[in-house]
């Protein structure tokens, strides 16, 4: 059974004070149902991907809560896995897709983070850690920091080379117009930027953002040609401390061989990825889990240019990826696919991939605990 | 961070059979921009120990400045107090590592 993407939608990311959680995902599952060219009545089901609308808002039960705002009164599920909500939501949408239930279904990440202070944020997102992990007043910066720390220990990566990740997606970035930060940055800005965990800077982290994305997916024929040929998830331990490595996210690795078996590629078919880089250590690592990189490789790949648009290798991150189109962490996992899913129909823009036929997602929780992989496939 | 008395005294079990185990630093990073609660501490170092035990686990590492911390260094399990926010004023304990 095929899963093709109908249509999608991301909305601007940022501070968007004056929106509510409602009328964001209001807006941007009309914009969705508009780009897929069909009615809300047209949806079978709703999966909306957040994480912390309960904590931030005592909000729970989002499912009667966004169904009411497509008008709908379908079956509606909430679905949490900490920064891989969105991610979470578009599989279990797959899943029920593949099982028949559903034919048409639209899946709503979303997440409204700017109307609270930095420190409430930071404590929030540790709910996706563990109580060990809370005890010691380690952030996610913290925990990212310490992978940063035993990658360095092991291949000798200095923070100059890692700074690339952060300047390669800045420069994508600034070619979005949805993007929180639409502007470049150079290695000695990040370099100089203030320490938020050491070797973590400011200019390594992805922001505190609003935002929300919508898809709609079907198992009917569609004229949109981008269909879903892999969709994939895997778990590791909740504390970082319990992994068997600290180089390398297993989570990803895992999904990873799936992803690639059931799509039947290769990592060297991939044209384009959206990759979970919440910190620019995130995504060196992710580049050699999903084998685009040999093991220590990575960030001297991203730095010599072979990830940044118009190399002719694989490109990584063309919406500027968490660190500079910003990270709404239940919206993100849906993102990544309506980013890929215009790369594919060659609808990007400025951004446009040259030929991109293949295209992956990679949406990770917490430090590595879940991750969620989608290949996806265009016939223009 | 708030805990209620009937999760404090399930938790105290596990702190007091850490208290004097001994391991080394893998890695440390030092957390400088905090959660709430934990602002009167920062900056603070945050490590991955490597127990003797041979169990790893996450901890604060004390009474010892971030930057004269090195991997490998021996450290010690030691009871200490958690930020507390419970109305109920109960003194909260958690595990951190000195320099052994």
């Amino acid at each position: 059974m095929k899963i093709h993407v109908l249509g999608g939608n991301t909305s601007k990311f940022g501070e968007l004070w004056d929106t509510s959680p409602r009328e964001l995902g209001r807006q941007t599952m009309k914009k969705a149902l508009q780009s897929a060219g069909i009615e809300a009545r047209g949806i079978d089901a709703l999966f909306v991907g957040n994480m912390l609308s309960g904590i931030f808002g005592n909000q729970e039960n989002l499912g009667a809560f966004y169904a009411e705002e497509l008008g709908v009164q379908v079956p509606a599920f909430r679905l949490e896995a900490a920064c891989a909500s969105g991610g979470l939501a578009l599989h279990s949408a797959v899943n029920a897709l593949l099982a028949g239930i559903y034919e048409t279904v639209m899946v709503l990440g979303i997440e409204k983070m700017t109307d609270h202070q930095q420190d409430v944020v930071s404590s929030a997102l540790m709910a996706a850690g563990s109580d060990e992990e809370r005890q010691t007043g380690i952030t996610f910066p913290g925990l990212y920091a310490l992978l940063t720390q035993a990658y360095m220990q092991e291949y000798g990566m200095t923070e100059a080379d890692l700074a690339a990740v952060a300047v390669k997606n800045h420069y994508h970035g600034s070619h979005n117009p949805n993007a929180q930060f639409r502007f470049p940055v150079t290695v000695e800005q990040v370099l100089l930027s203030a320490k938020v965990a050491d070797p973590l800077k400011l200019l390594d982290c992805s922001p505190i953002s609003d935002g929300a994305s919508a898809v709609i997916l079907s198992t009917k024929k569609h004229k949109s040609k981008v269909e879903i040929i892999a969709s994939t998830m895997a778990t590791d331990t909740l504390s970082l401390s319990d992994r068997s490595s600290f180089t390398s996210l297993g989570a990803v690795v895992r999904a990873a061989a799936k992803a690639y078996k059931a799509a039947g590629i290769q990592p060297k078919d991939v044209d384009v990825a959206e990759i979970h880089d919440c910190f620019s250590i995130a995504e060196v690592i992710a580049s050699e889990d999903l084998g685009f990189s040999k093991k220590g490789h990575g960030a001297l790949d991203i730095a010599s240019g072979k990830r940044t648009l118009g190399s002719g290798e694989v490109i990584l991150n063309s919406s500027g990826g968490l660190k500079a189109c910003g990270h709404p962490v239940g919206a993100t996992g849906v993102k990544q696919m309506v980013e890929i899913m215009e790369q594919l129909q060659g609808k990007a823009g400025d951004r446009q991939v040259h030929k991109a036929k293949v295209g992956l997602t990679h949406n990770v929780a917490g430090s590595g605990s879940q991750a969620v992989i989608h290949i996806l496939k265009g016939s223009i | 961070m708030t805990y209620s008395p009937v999760q404090m005294w399930r938790r105290q079990k596990d702190i007091s059979s850490l208290i004097g185990q001994q391991g080394h630093i893998l890695f440390a990073t030092n957390v400088r921009i905090p959660p709430s609660g934990f602002a009167e501490m920062a900056p603070y170092a945050v490590g991955i120990i490597q127990l003797d035990s041979g169990e790893k686990m996450i901890g604060q590492i004390v009474d010892t400045p971030y930057e004269a911390l090195v991997v490998g260094q021996k450290v010690r399990a030691v009871p200490r107090r958690l930020p507390n926010t419970d109305p109920e004023g109960i003194i909260h304990y958690t595990i951190k590592f000195v320099a052994a």
